[in-house]
């Protein structure tokens, strides 16, 4: 269970409140249609799945329903960060981590 | 223009009025919690038990959104109801009327359930081509309130969110999860907490809310 | 039932004076369908010892006797069934961490038919053969049949203890908690640390998993600040019950510690009052404890040593002997002999010795111990054999004597010929292990330290600090500095402060005896090796020996994990407290390396036994997940309707008359409706109030169809896909303004489309003026139609013009219904003349009573779910999650009319259903299908094929969506998709049916009622 801090009620809340849309960071293409089979098809199924640093979308269903940014560790389950849906992470994603 | 809904024109005050079919004039009103009778239960039991639990009578409920509009919605309802719109996860109180803090661009205000047209309709005149949306959301919601020393540990069997006096105080309020629904969750003052809960939840909440008092007396209390 | 004579059973083993009993509340327990006496303050073990109970169980594997081992958590044998009746039944009771209470009822649960003569023991040792080291592995990698029958044997055989066959009267909670720190073990270390982080004003709270705090110092009878170390611990207490900001549990175990230091501490709260709880009282809460800073003052277990018939009944640990005699006045025998590899195991001698008993000899494993107690056994006048072993304990059911034979320095060989020593008890201590379990449930793997020789907690990121013995602490001293240290840190790193310097505790003063240093000795060597000795008990709960741990070893399972799960070490329900460093030694010295090397293996929650009671709290019965009921729904119970679940939502499904059958109902329910007007409680259907500037830009890129023309006053039907082009939701969406839109989902999807909505505006085109908001639960919404809807509708509205001209099909209008406001949607989910009715929930119920007041006249009939489902498939309408999977696209469930290509915005969707898989002809199809039998009603699920004679696996060319016999049609009609169907209208598929039955259908058009639409735009 973690405990997440929501950028937008600026509170630490319970795990219970969130859920988990997947990886962050991912723009639907600006032109679908001028997109390969292929292209579409990493943009609709391909995800990263790292050992380490990991940068995942959230949603505060149970709280004020906005999407924010977390950047964990896969490994630790530690949250280094949170940041607002449109904004940018303040890691070093490329930095080797312990774990 | 947006759509309004028509004019609540029926003030009703108690939940337990005598049914009166079609041909009335005047609708009957039914709280999430009709069916739980909680007039009869209130006289069959004791007050000054741990825990007192009352279904507030229907009150109108008005969803406020803005986000780049914000401060013409803050103007508009400073203006109507002489309250400025409250920060992250206060309330905004004047007589009878809340402004709950819900998200960056959403408020919900809760005031007498026939003011709710007259308020929706100053507001947009004044906002006039601003971005804000205004929900009627009065049906959609079950109001109770907790109060007595037990309260506290009736919440703490509820919810995960810390509801110790020092984090959650009078005149905050967050949305949070309670047993398996959600809330919007206002402590009033010490020992008294609001539980905004959605209607179709509300026999749910009811149940878990007797179990979850049991052990400190629950006493029922008209609202 | 059988009778008891009181008096007869004395409590032979206890001291006529001393423990932490009360002597005047005397309690009367049953075991094993005996009656015995114990005290308030007793456990159940410290009750059975005072009655001299020898055998408390059988072992699992080898059917060999057992008896009580220890006084705590970690005890492997004395796991007991508890509970006087069928319901109150809790399996694997550990009989040293339950409460004795007046008539308690136990038993032992691998002894069959019983303990004393266990018809079993003989097979045993057979069974024993065949289940040697590897069991679990061997049977695992067997045919599952194989493993049934083994797993048959091993019940009946050994037995697991057993749950109730009846419901569980006791009720069960959760509690949510919120501290700056927490506190686990209140023994020395944590008392210290939680009186030291309480002093700051920090919300603090300290569990204990004992009826009291103090842990050891409640029997080690040492002194602090002058005064006995009792009376410490109540003044400590005292002083902690005084701050409102701290929680003190007791009987409580911290069972997981888990990320981001959330912790559950499940507490036992009625255990120790009765075989049922005071009524109003939960038996057991979890308490769900998030904390900012956690101090492990989780103590340390002693390790017994393992020598040849260790197992027997009267081989204890060292500490446990003690705890009997100081904390409950019990000697659990007559004459000991004491073996020990470091100073501590002597405390217990001289426990023994002070009660007047008789200590055969203290064995000391260390050639020459030089500490304080030495002399002190020397005083007392204790035969002190050093340099020895306890080599094998011999006797049948209880020790009778004991082998000691000399050793060498490293303790792996003997140097001299073993003696015989005659006792009936043996106390071992072969050092302590810190209990570091917690510290390893989130991934940190402990740390052996050879100068403790034992394992303590490893690092971790998370704000956690491990203090006292189970950080490697020996003495009181540094246990209390130790404690004092963590509370300031603790405080510190929640940013809080003391007030003033003399607000942090001084440490107490102790006076401590000089300590020798203690001996690495783990398995005592024996006249023959591992094998060929009698059998030296590493787990005793899972039987594993010394011998099958070379064994396993030998066999090349050389990493520790593999060991424990060949073995099965560890695997019980004491998780290996006692066993599993004895078991790494041996390892370790079987392949020659170092204990650091092996490592060890990783405990998980939980620390003990959790009873699922515990884990579903309140979550039960009713409340097991939430019930969501419509305005009307009252109404619906008081005229009879049976009920289905949607979602949570409960939904009437069918209102059946006396007398009649569900499918007699739906003929009534769809026929009225056709001849005249049907009624169904719609409230359920997700309702998203949509507004801003650009909410119909916003309905363009979500929905598949086109919405720029629509006007307010109109509704549309609107298809929703996913990024993959296929299906996700569909629904009515109405123009209530040029920047207003309500829009409908389905029941289930209600939630998820929202979300979509919502991450698609906030992630994607936050550019967009629009709000989302629900209204779901503001609207009941009640759906009358059939040809009379609008003579009934005009019986209750007078404010809206209802000519078909004026309110046209697809038009919406607002205005007052039997006196409520609304808003009226002239759609149609049944092919009739309808109008769909919203008004604030809170007038459902009266607007409802009103429609059927004046309905009399038209034979209004309610009709459910199951009726809407017929009428609408009569129509061919689609039920997205029904008649779809998330497989199949629009243009697969033939609405290609809801495509519109030429949007400029490529919507959501669009691109997905482009893919050269989307495209490709044979995909499924949605089509109607007609039995050839228009009797026969295929089931839902049922897989087509072509050609039924083909030889099996056939090929699958589809499955049937839904089916139904319709009254109105006058036979069964159904939904399938089939590759291709649309292409293949008038073809037969086949169903092979479970049966044996193959039923053939031909592929038609999904419209049985009115294809050309007449009725719903009279
Ligand atoms: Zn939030």
């Amino acid at each position: 269970m973690f405990v997440i801090y929501c950028p937008y009620c600026e509170e630490h809340r319970e795990e219970d409140e969130f859920h988990a849309s997947g990886q962050a960071h991912l723009a639907r293409p600006l032109n679908p249609d001028e997109c390969t089979d292929k292209e579409w098809g990493d943009f609709l199924y391909f995800r990263k799945n790292p050992r380490g640093l990991h940068q995942e979308i959230w949603q505060h269903t149970a709280g004020c329903r906005k999407f924010f940014n977390i950047t964990r560790n896969t490994v630790s389950y530690e949250i280094l960060e949170t940041y607002k849906a449109g904004e940018r992470s303040k890691i070093d994603m490329e930095k080797p981590q312990h774990d | 223009m947006h759509s309004i809904l028509m004019s609540e024109q029926y003030a009703h005050n108690s939940v337990t009025q005598k049914n009166e079919f079609a041909d009335s004039a005047i609708p009957m009103m039914e709280t999430a919690l009709h069916h739980a009778q909680m007039s009869k239960l209130a006289a069959r039991t004791d007050s000054g038990l741990g825990v007192s639990l009352s279904e507030l009578p229907m009150a109108g409920l008005l969803v406020f959104r803005a986000s780049k509009d914000k401060a013409a919605l803050a103007k508009a309802v400073e203006s109507v109801l002489q309250v400025s719109l409250p920060e992250t996860l206060s309330t905004s109180i004047v007589g009878d009327k809340c402004v709950r803090w819900i998200a960056p661009d959403e408020w919900l205000l809760s005031c007498a359930i026939d003011e709710a047209y007259t308020i929706e309709k100053s507001i947009r005149e004044i906002t006039g081509d601003a971005s804000i949306a205004i929900v009627n959301v009065a049906g959609g919601f079950s109001a109770l309130t907790l109060q007595g020393p037990s309260a506290v540990d009736v919440l703490r069997k509820s919810t995960a969110y810390d509801v110790h006096p020092q984090n959650l105080m009078p005149g905050k309020v967050v949305n949070t999860v309670f047993a398996k629904a959600q809330v919007c969750l206002r402590c009033v003052e010490e020992n008294h907490y609001e539980l905004i809960i959605r209607r179709s939840f509300a026999d749910y909440v009811w149940h878990w809310l007797q179990v979850a008092s049991a052990e400190y007396g629950l006493s029922i209390e008209v609202g | 039932m059988i009778k008891l004579v009181h008096g007869r059973y004395v409590q032979n083993y206890r001291l006529p004076s001393g423990g932490r009993i009360d002597r005047s509340k005397i309690f009367t327990f049953r075991f094993n369908n005996r009656y015995y006496k114990g005290y308030e303050g007793d456990t159940l073990a410290s009750a059975l010892l005072a009655n001299g109970i020898n055998v408390v169980g059988r072992s699992f594997k080898y059917s060999r006797a057992r008896g009580i081992m220890s006084a705590g958590v970690e005890e492997p044998n004395a796991i007991l069934q508890v509970g006087a009746t069928e319901a109150t039944q809790i399996p694997n009771v550990r009989a040293t961490e339950q409460s004795l209470y007046d008539g308690l009822v136990c038993s032992t649960v691998n002894g069959w038919p019983s303990v004393r003569f266990d018809a079993m023991s003989l097979v045993g040792k057979l069974a024993g053969g065949a289940m040697g080291p590897g069991f679990y592995y061997k049977t695992f990698m067997f045919p599952a049949f194989m493993w049934e029958t083994y797993e048959k044997v091993i019940r009946k055989a050994a037995g697991l203890g057993r749950s109730s066959k009846e419901r569980d009267p006791d009720s069960y909670d959760h509690m949510h908690h919120h501290v700056d720190v927490m506190v686990v073990g209140g023994g020395a270390t944590g008392l210290m640390a939680a009186l030291t982080a309480a002093r700051s004003g920090a919300r603090v709270m300290l569990a204990d998993e004992q009826n009291e705090m103090g842990g050891g110092l409640l029997h080690n009878g040492v002194e602090i600040d002058k005064s006995s170390a009792i009376d410490w611990v109540n003044s400590v207490c005292t002083e902690l019950d005084s701050y409102p900001n701290v929680v003190r549990l007791t009987r409580s175990v911290v069972t997981g510690l888990h990320d981001h230091n959330f912790l559950t501490v499940n507490e036992r709260r009625t255990h120790h009052l009765g075989d049922r709880g005071p009524t109003g009282m939960s038996r057991e809460r979890m308490h769900k404890v998030r904390a900012h800073s956690v101090i492990l003052a989780t103590g340390a277990h002693e390790r017994p040593l393992v020598f040849a018939n260790n197992d027997l009944p009267g081989c204890m640990q060292c500490s446990a002997v003690s705890q009997y005699i100081r904390r409950y006045a019990v000697v659990p025998g007559s004459s000991i002999v004491v073996m020990t590899t470091n100073d501590a195991g002597y405390q217990c001698a001289f426990d023994w010795h002070d009660v007047g008993r008789d200590v055969v000899a203290i064995v000391d494993t260390r050639a020459k111990p030089d500490g304080d107690v030495v002399d002190k056994a020397r005083e007392r006048g204790i035969e002190l054999i050093t340099g020895s072993a306890v080599i094998e304990a011999n006797g049948s059911h209880r020790v009778r004597n004991v082998l000691v034979a000399p050793i060498n320095d490293a303790g792996t060989f003997l140097t001299g010929e073993p003696q015989t020593l005659l006792c009936d008890t043996v106390a071992s201590s072969g050092g302590w292990s810190p209990a570091v379990h917690l510290s390893c449930h989130t991934g940190s793997r402990p740390v052996w330290r050879e100068d403790i020789l034992g394992f303590v907690p490893g690092d971790t990121h998370e704000n956690r600090i491990a203090s006292g013995r189970v950080n490697g602490a020996q003495s009181l001293s540094e246990c209390l500095t130790d404690g004092v240290n963590a509370g300031k840190q603790a405080v510190h790193s929640c940013g809080k402060q003391f007030d003033s310097g003399e607000s942090v505790p001084p440490v107490p003063a102790v006076v401590e005896p000089r300590v020798g240093k203690a001996m690495a000795l783990y398995l005592v060597p024996h006249t023959k090796t591992p094998t060929r000795a009698p059998k030296q008990f590493v787990d005793m709960q899972n039987d594993v020996t010394a011998a099958a741990i070379q064994t396993s070893t030998r066999e090349g399972f050389e990493s520790i994990e593999h060991v424990k799960r060949y073995t099965a070490m560890g695997f019980g329900t004491d998780q290996g407290k006692t066993g599993n460093v004895n078991g790494m030694a041996i390892v370790a010295n079987t392949l020659q390396q170092s204990i650091k090397d092996t490592g060890t293996t990783v405990f998980r929650p939980n620390y003990t036994p959790v009873t699922f009671g515990a884990v579903a709290g309140s979550h039960t019965g009713a409340l097991f997940d939430p019930k969501r009921f419509t305005p009307m729904h009252r109404w619906h119970i008081e005229h009879g309707a049976k009920f289905e679940n949607v979602g949570q939502w409960k939904r009437a499904w069918y209102f059946p008359r006396e007398g009649e059958s569900m499918q007699d109902t739906l003929n009534r329910e769809c026929t009225a409706t056709r001849e005249s007007v049907g009624i169904l409680d719609a409230s359920t259907l997700g309702k998203i109030d949509i507004q801003g500037r650009d909410a119909r830009e916003f309905l363009e890129r979500v929905y598949t169809n086109a919405w720029a023309k629509l006007a307010p006053g109109r509704c549309r039907y609107g298809l929703m896909c996913g990024d993959d082009g296929m299906v996700m939701d569909d629904g009515v969406t109405s123009c209530l303004a040029d920047n207003h839109f309500l829009m409908t989902t389905t029941t289930g999807g209600a939630a998820n489309v929202l979300n979509w909505l919502e991450l698609c505006h906030q992630t994607d085109w936050p550019e967009l003026d629009v709000y989302f908001t629900s209204v779901t639960d503001h609207w009941a919404t009640m759906t009358i139609a059939g040809p009379n809807s609008r003579e009934l509708l005009s019986r209750v509205c007078q404010d809206i013009d209802l000519d078909k001209e004026a309110f046209k099909f697809m038009d919406w209008r607002e205005g007052t219904v039997a006196g409520a406001p609304a808003r009226v949607f002239r759609i149609s989910f049944t092919g009739e003349l309808s109008y769909e009715i919203n008004v604030p929930a809170h007038y459902g119920m009266h607007v409802w009573e009103a429609l059927f007041e004046h309905g009399r006249d038209f034979n209004l009939t309610p009709y459910g779910t199951e009726s809407m489902h017929v009428l609408r498939a009569e129509k061919g309408f689609v039920i997205v999650g029904q008649d779809t999977d998330g497989s199949i696209t629009p243009i697969d469930m033939n609405h290609a009319w809801a495509v519109a290509n030429h949007k400029s915005f490529s919507y959501i969707g669009k691109r997905g259903m482009q893919r050269e898989d989307c495209l490709k002809p044979e995909r499924k199809q949605l089509v109607g299908l007609e039995t050839i039998d228009p009797n026969t009603v295929l089931p839902e699920g049922a897989q087509a094929v072509r050609n039924p004679q083909q030889s099996i696996p056939m090929t699958m060319v589809g499955h049937v969506t839904s089916s139904y016999y319709s009254a109105n049609v006058g036979r069964s009609i159904a939904m399938a998709v089939i590759r291709d169907g649309l292409n293949r209208m008038g073809e037969s598929v086949y169903f092979p049916l479970a049966d044996g039955r193959t039923v053939e259908a031909r592929i038609c058009a999904s419209c049985w009622v009115d294809p050309a639409g007449d009725c719903h735009k009279s």
